[in-house]
């Protein structure tokens, strides 16, 4: 994707975010940004939709912070 | 530097007992340090002398009149400021957390003083535990005691310098993408990741749910297991907290590394491209004492060092952004600029691209702890492969990350130990990591020790931590 194209992906994440980015700090935020996207492409691997995250939801771990008399942040 | 601060966990704790030592007159010793180095150091932000000599005293009396609280009774310690401190300001360094005190200890923070062990105070942290050193922060950044232009490495960052000062013996650090094992690497002390879901991360200010781990930063390989065998443990209240035994992880600090195979992530090296030649020296040469130890060392396959950053990176990011998101639209001022443009790349992330990150740490995480420490009892992998840098050489872009490979072992939650093995010709310490199989903090604790008896690199100090111990004599 050339930088133009990124650029306008920048631009539009940042104004949907809400952020407030220094002029002057502008393009080295644009060049993190870049960074991120390439880290993204790294990741992206089509794999078996079984192929599940590394944290799979648990109902027992999040039910041991509500059981009474825990103090659990629940 | 022949004087008490010198003295190990270990041997405070047998001075104790027969009465040569009195806890009162080390703690008095570590303030005076403090007292004597913060000004150049800035390791500590909070020091809380009052309640720390009250603490000492009585722990002087438990000793006497045979109440034994176990192996940190009376043995002062730091605390990393993202670390809840019942009635001490916990500041994150942040101008955003100016004047939170906590009406509660951290986990393990009450494991310590329950086991009688005395808190110093609140040490210096990278704002928020991510970003950088910045001047703007609610506190000054520490400095590292080897040489106070460079910095001491982060995020436990006045953790790292506490301890190569010879403040204290162990301090608590906080580690999401090295941030215990990079501190110690470039301030020369150990640094003990252990395995996610070992110590309890309630009371601990998130970074990334998924990936922070607390540890200890520590002189020695000793001082490091003692203190986590009182930190260790399931805690109910912590939702990752493993509920997995624990073993005496002293235990096997004299075993040695004779008959154990060790895999050496040799790749990951090349890949980084910018290793210091002289650190990457050190590392080889540490695997020589490992082998002249008795230990085989072969070269071990791991996935490209890059998949994991990648990996790693796509999981803080929008993990932190999602704590920080409120402050960082509607007072990003009150952040140092380092921290407020980390923590704002989070914005970058989909949400997509954040559970491809996680499907793929299923991926690594086996690779790690089944695949290769199915073949290894250990691996040794690169640590920093750089020295501390300037102060006034600190990096713009806010993903620079300048030579840590810490992080492959917070995607797989492994336990991971930075260690010290020599120094550069600029005087600057080097390290390695020593990693192991889950749960298995006590093999990684075993090579570390067998490597630290082997060299004598414990038996330097950095210059500022000498001068102060001559001033007191």
């Amino acid at each position: 994707m050339d930088d133009a194209a990124l650029r306008r992906q920048y631009d539009g994440l940042i104004e949907r975010a809400g952020l407030r980015i220094p002029q002057d700090r502008n393009e080295t935020m644009f060049n993190a940004y870049k960074q991120v996207a390439a880290w993204t492409e790294i990741v992206r691997t089509r794999r078996p939709a079984a192929a599940e995250p590394a944290n799979a939801y648990a109902l027992t771990t999040v039910d041991r912070l509500s059981e009474p008399g825990t103090g659990g942040a629940l | 530097m022949n004087d008490l601060l010198n003295l190990s966990i270990a041997e405070l704790g047998r001075g104790y007992r027969d009465g040569t030592l009195s806890p009162v007159a080390v703690t008095r010793a570590a303030l005076d340090r403090i007292e004597a180095t913060n000004g150049r150091l800035h390791s500590f932000n909070t020091v809380t002398a009052d309640a720390a000599l009250a603490r000492a005293t009585a722990a002087e009396a438990e000793l006497k009149a045979g109440t034994d609280l176990g192996p940190m009774h009376g043995v002062p310690f730091g605390v990393k400021d993202i670390y809840d401190t019942e009635g001490v300001l916990t500041t994150c360094q942040s101008h955003v957390r100016a004047e939170f005190v906590p009406d509660a200890n951290a986990h393990s923070v009450q494991l310590l003083l329950d086991g009688g062990a005395v808190m110093l105070g609140k040490c210096a942290t990278i704002e928020f535990a991510t970003g950088g050193p910045s001047a703007e922060t609610f506190f000054p950044p520490a400095r590292n005691p080897w040489n106070p232009e460079h910095v001491p490495g982060g995020s436990s960052s006045g953790s790292g310098a506490a301890v190569a000062a010879g403040i204290t013996r162990m301090a608590l650090g906080s580690d999401t993408g090295g941030s215990i094992r990079g501190p110690a690497a470039l301030c020369g002390t150990v640094g003990m990741k252990p395995t996610y879901g070992r110590v309890s991360r309630r009371g601990v200010f998130p970074l990334s749910y998924t990936m922070d781990h607390c540890g200890p930063l520590s002189w020695t390989v000793e001082d490091a297991a003692i203190t986590l065998n009182v930190i260790a443990g399931y805690d109910p209240l912590d939702p990752a907290s493993a509920d997995v035994p624990k073993v005496d992880y002293t235990a096997g600090l004299s075993k040695g590394v004779s008959g154990m195979r060790i895999g050496f992530v040799e790749s990951w090296i090349e890949e980084e491209g910018n290793a210091d030649p002289e650190a990457v020296a050190a590392l080889r040469a540490a695997i020589d004492v490992l082998r002249a130890s008795g230990a085989t060392v072969e070269t071990a396959q791991l996935s490209p060092y890059a998949l994991y950053q990648a990996c790693g990176r796509l999981l803080v990011l929008p993990e932190c952004y999602a704590i920080h998101q409120h402050d960082l639209i509607e007072r990003p001022e009150l952040y140092g600029r380092p921290t407020r443009e980390r923590l704002m790349a989070g914005a970058f992330v989909r949400g997509s691209d954040y559970v491809e990150a996680l499907r793929l740490r299923r991926e690594l995480a086996i690779e790690v702890n089944n695949v290769v420490l199915g073949q290894y009892d250990a691996l040794i992998a690169p640590c920093s492969v750089v020295t501390a840098g300037r102060f006034d050489g600190l990096p713009d872009d806010p993903m620079k990350m300048s030579g840590m490979m810490t992080q492959p072992f917070n995607v797989t939650g492994s336990p991971a130990m930075s260690i010290c093995v020599g120094y550069h010709s600029n005087g600057l310490p080097l390290s390695m990591q020593i990693v192991g199989r889950a749960f298995d903090e006590a093999t990684v604790f075993q090579v570390g020790a067998a490597y630290e008896a082997a060299t004598d690199w414990r038996e330097r100090r950095p210059s500022l931590a000498l001068e102060a111990a001559d001033a007191a004599e």
